[in-house]
């Protein structure tokens, strides 16, 4: 066992040694607050699907870690080289790991209203997948998605990605997963229906035509798994069974191709399923195209 | 001595420092190495469609009824046999004395001819005593509608031509006509599209007062006659 002793300063009075002692106890106290609280990061936090937002303030409490531990005053010469050593390996290391593993972009991005907030984490230099994060406290966040490709392509560090809000309160993430590849999307609700109690298909609900609230030359039809959408006049055609991904219970994402555009429905907060599974008269829903281009998400509304 | 001391130390330093760098180095890419992707981008074995897939929603065959208001009269002074009164399309087949209010397909998908009424002109129209039938239609995903009533517009009957949708949404057909043979159980109806220098002329024939619809092939004979009878 290696015993830390703690003496006074040479040019420091005897009178100080009492206070230096208090000083270096409070310092102990506080490395051992911080190795407990890295431990709890560490194999707590992150098992349950916690992190820290900020991976450099685990990097930041390491180095004040070492620094204490270096500053500990041992009376045995030999254990004086050790700690000067074992400092030195902690300090490189902590800082190869921080170069690499803390190198993050990090995107906040907040509702209109500011009531909600995802946050989006992309590891730089590591394969670790962009995870998608819901604030808990000031330090941490729950991880609730990763974006889909985020391994290979860093589509933050790119500049390819945007997020969009539907309705205040349905986060909408459109993203690159190459350079030439498709555009994915991903969705993070926040919203909280209290008319329903579990899982109905988006597609049928949808059952009827929807027109542009703005420009009722644009219109949607949603007919037995068929699908026509009418966008600036022209017309494609989608087939449910071919050509849709349901994303949550709010939203229903339909894959075109080089020749169809790829757009999301999503159901807005005004949207309530009936007993028939099918949006109630008054609903509305809005239209996301998948693009990393600047434009607006249409309303539609029953016709 | 004390420089061989300050010089051990400080290669010995150096060596940790490479020592750490390289297994700190090592560690990361041991990860980085081994990690496994959990959300991969999947492509879907999908076959490369050579062209849109064909509508088929708009595609129903079966007619089907819609209420009717009946006779009515209107403050309007004739001059042909429709007229739009309050954005709604009525015809008449006793010169203005009645009018008969064409109700709106509200069958998904189907045309309703309240979109249709700036198209609409005496060619649409079939009337004759006991029957008024309105051809309209055929504008974007909407086939050509066929709606009639047999019963001075208390019942109207609407079905629609597959697969006779434009699917354009800006111009649909240039002119339609419609008309009807042996006491109303023949049915012709021929659909005029404009294409620049060119125009496209469908003709479909029903054998069965207008419940169903064939397409004519521009080979049979029957297509010419049906295009003579309509001037064309």
């Amino acid at each position: 066992m290696i015993l830390y002793t703690i003496k006074c300063w040479p040019d420091l009075d005897c009178r100080d040694v009492a206070m230096k002692r208090k000083a270096n106890v409070v310092l102990c106290i506080a490395a051992i607050g911080l190795l407990v609280f890295q431990g709890f990061v560490l194999f707590i936090a992150k098992p349950k699907g916690y992190e820290l937002i900020h991976d450099g303030v685990f990097y930041v409490i390491n180095y004040v870690i070492i620094v204490i531990f270096i500053f500990l005053r041992v009376k045995s010469p030999y254990l004086k080289w050790i700690q000067r050593m074992m400092g030195l390996i902690f300090f490189v290391s902590n800082t190869v790991f921080f170069y690499y593993i803390g190198d993050i972009n990090l995107v906040v991005s907040k509702s209109k209203d500011r009531q909600h907030e995802i946050i989006l984490k992309e590891y730089k230099k590591m394969k670790y997948e962009t995870a998608i994060l819901q604030r808990r406290g000031l330090l941490f966040g729950k991880k609730t998605a990763t974006l889909k490709g985020s391994s290979a392509y860093k589509t933050i560090e790119k500049n390819t990605y945007n997020v969009n809000w539907v309705g205040g309160d349905i986060a909408v993430v459109t993203y690159k997963t190459s350079d030439h590849g498709p555009l994915q999307q991903i969705f993070k609700s926040f919203r909280v229906y209290d008319d329903h109690t579990g899982f109905f298909y988006v597609g049928v609900s949808l059952t009827g035509k929807w027109v542009e609230q703005d420009n009722p030359q644009n219109y949607f039809i949603y007919d037995r798994g068929e699908m026509v959408y009418a966008k600036d006049g022209r017309l494609y055609y989608y087939s449910d069974r071919e050509d849709t991904e349901q994303l949550g219970i709010y939203a229903v994402k339909i894959n075109g191709d080089d020749k169809r555009p790829s757009f999301t429905v999503v159901l807005n907060s005004d949207s309530h399923i009936g007993s028939d599974d099918l949006i109630k008269d008054g609903g509305t829903i809005t239209i996301c195209p998948v693009t990393l281009e600047k434009s607006d998400y249409k309303v539609y509304s029953k016709n | 001595m004390n420089v061989l001391k300050i010089i051990s130390t400080c290669l010995m330093t150096v060596v940790i420092i490479l020592v750490t760098f390289k297994v700190s180095q090592n560690i990361v890419e041991d990860r980085n190495a081994h990690y496994v992707q959990k959300n991969p981008v999947v492509k879907a074995k999908k076959e490369k469609r050579v062209k849109q897939q064909e509508p088929t929603n708009n595609d129903n065959m079966i007619s089907h009824g819609i209420t009717g208001a009946g006779k009515t009269a209107l403050p309007v002074k004739y001059r042909q046999n429709f007229t739009v009164y309050e954005n709604k399309l009525y015809v008449t087949n006793d010169q203005g004395k009645t009018w008969l209010q064409v109700p709106d397909d509200d069958a998904l998908g189907g045309a309703r001819i309240s979109d249709y009424l700036d198209a609409i002109s005496e060619s649409n129209l079939y009337l004759s005593v006991n029957k008024i039938s309105v051809v309209y239609g055929g504008r974007g995903s909407e086939n050509i509608s066929v709606i009639s009533t047999e019963n001075q517009g208390k019942l109207w009957s609407v079905g629609s031509i597959p697969k006779s949708a434009t699917r354009d949404l800006q111009n649909g057909y240039d002119q339609l006509f419609i008309d009807f043979l042996d006491n109303g159980k023949t049915g012709y109806v021929v659909a005029v599209r404009n294409k620049g220098t060119s125009r496209e002329i469908l003709a479909y024939r029903s054998v069965d007062s207008g419940v169903t619809w064939d397409e004519v092939d521009m080979d049979d004979s029957l297509y010419h006659k049906m295009l003579a009878r309509f001037g064309l």
